[in-house]
């Protein structure tokens, strides 16, 4: 029988790493994933500097990269993997998989965010004499930030559940340790602690997510 | 000074093109408060908006200060719009709802690139002359209609414009509250010696700031409308 301690002593670090792998996996995702969905804004219908090419091609970038199942992209990255962190296994080599597959989902995210700022705000903006630059920084991303940050929360959430399945195949967290102990070994105790810190943690995610929202909407 | 020639614009509606603009031309003087008279739908936002380079004429021209500006590209215009001086206010205000009302009106002046500081204690004066001081902290959600207004007059005249353009500016307001946005507008005028044109359905209102203007008719036509065709 496992005791309390075996169990923290176990969960704890796992936590630290699940924890690690969605916070960096959610920088890195947003910090590519806004610019680019910034440029589907951009250059999308009706867009200010509209180019039906480049939206035809990044906006078919986007579906595909969303379309494909996270197994299969975390295995088909894995030289990718082995480049940028010189490992494929490990919560650090995950981050690389773990941001491949939330990027297009924050590029949609952040579209749809900026696709709801109110067409005769930006056309006031384009009458003082803003540039397109001026836009993104004056328009574009405060005027959507409460809807950037829900974004962000739901993002957050899919990556708490790809982080677990990336660590049953050797990217450590909660649910590396879920399987190895749970499916493994059959102690079950510590597989349902697992999960249980990862919902507390989704929900804590949310939360945070809902409430900054909501005040940055003022 | 303004002058638009022979302006004519239509849109592309369910059933074929309607046809807003048909040949509108007047003159409006360097300094003058000129007013754009009609009812609803008649084409007043149109005419604004082609005036404000949103929008390109499909036929005319529109001279603004002797530069032709109806055959540009709005889109890419933003060094145009900065040497010309034009200012507008919208019907719906156009407020940032990520700024406050002093965040706002230092708007333009952050476009051009005015240090922080300056900006600031320009954007304050231009709150101070508007009357709302006490409110330079608030976001436009917490602000009245009529307070909206004044900060969308206020963004509008702190680059110090020549020409101000204002797009229905008393109409979603009590009749007490337009006539006091209409002397401000009448008090700025005279302070920065801005060229005004202002767009209303509200004639009777508007006429204690304008000599002159235009009645526009569904037909898409102008006619003149001077003072003492009225009064
Ligand atoms: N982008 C557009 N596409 C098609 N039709 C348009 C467009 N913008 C305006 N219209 C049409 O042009 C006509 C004139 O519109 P406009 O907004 O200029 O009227 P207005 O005189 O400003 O009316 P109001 O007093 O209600 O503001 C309307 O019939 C409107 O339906
Ligand atoms: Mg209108």
């Amino acid at each position: 029988m496992p005791s309390i301690e075996r169990t923290v002593a176990l969960l704890w670090p796992a936590t630290i790493e699940t924890f690690a792998m969605v916070a960096w996996s959610l920088f890195f995702s947003h910090l590519l994933g806004v610019p680019l969905g910034l440029l589907l804004v951009l250059t999308g219908p009706g867009g200010v500097a509209e180019n039906r090419l480049a939206y035809r091609i990044l906006d078919a970038a986007v579906n595909f990269g969303r379309s494909v199942p996270f197994v299969i992209l975390m295995v088909s990255v894995v030289p990718l993997t082995r480049f940028l962190t010189g490992t494929s296994i490990g919560p650090v080599a995950a981050v690389v998989p773990l941001t491949l597959a939330a990027l297009p989902f924050v590029a949609r995210l952040t579209e749809t965010a900026v696709l709801t700022v109110d067409r005769g705000t930006i056309e006031a903006c384009i009458s003082m004499g803003a540039s397109r630059l001026d836009l993104i920084r004056f328009v574009f991303i405060p005027e959507s930030l409460p809807s950037l940050v829900s974004g962000m929360a739901v993002t957050a959430v899919n990556l708490v559940g790809y982080s677990a399945m990336a660590g049953a195949i050797g990217g450590g967290g909660l649910g590396d340790l879920a399987i190895r102990f749970g499916y493994q070994r059959w102690e079950t105790e510590i597989m349902v602690a697992s999960v249980a810190v990862l919902v507390a943690g989704v929900q804590i995610i949310q939360l945070l997510g809902d409430r900054i929202s909501r005040w940055l909407r003022r | 000074m303004i002058t638009v020639e022979h302006l004519c614009k239509s849109y592309n509606g369910p059933h074929g093109p309607i046809k807003v603009l048909n040949d509108v031309s007047f003159q409006v003087e360097r300094g003058e408060i000129f007013g754009i008279y009609g009812p609803s739908g008649v084409g007043k936002t149109t005419l604004l908006r082609c005036l404000s380079l949103l929008e390109k004429p499909d036929s005319g021209d529109i001279f603004i200060d002797g530069e032709k500006v109806s055959s540009l590209d709005g889109k890419n215009a933003g060094h145009l719009r900065l040497r010309l001086g034009l200012s507008v206010v919208f019907q719906g205000y156009n407020l940032l709802n990520s700024r406050t009302a002093l965040g706002n009106v230092m708007l333009p002046l952050e476009i051009r690139r005015v240090p922080k500081a300056e900006a600031r204690s320009k954007a304050k004066e231009l709150l101070k002359l508007t009357g709302l001081e006490s409110r330079q902290d608030f976001y436009p959600s917490s602000l009245s209609g009529g307070e909206k207004q004044r900060v969308a007059i206020a963004r509008a005249l702190v680059t110090e414009p020549r020409v101000l353009l204002l797009d229905e500016p008393t109409s979603a307001l009590d009749r007490e509250t337009a006539t006091s946005i209409l002397q401000l507008v009448e008090k700025l005028n005279r302070i920065y010696s801005v060229t005004v044109l202002i767009v209303t359905h509200q004639i009777e209102l508007a006429r204690s700031i304008t000599r002159r203007g235009i009645f526009m008719c569904p037909n898409g036509k102008s006619v003149e409308v001077k003072e003492d065709a009225v009064n």
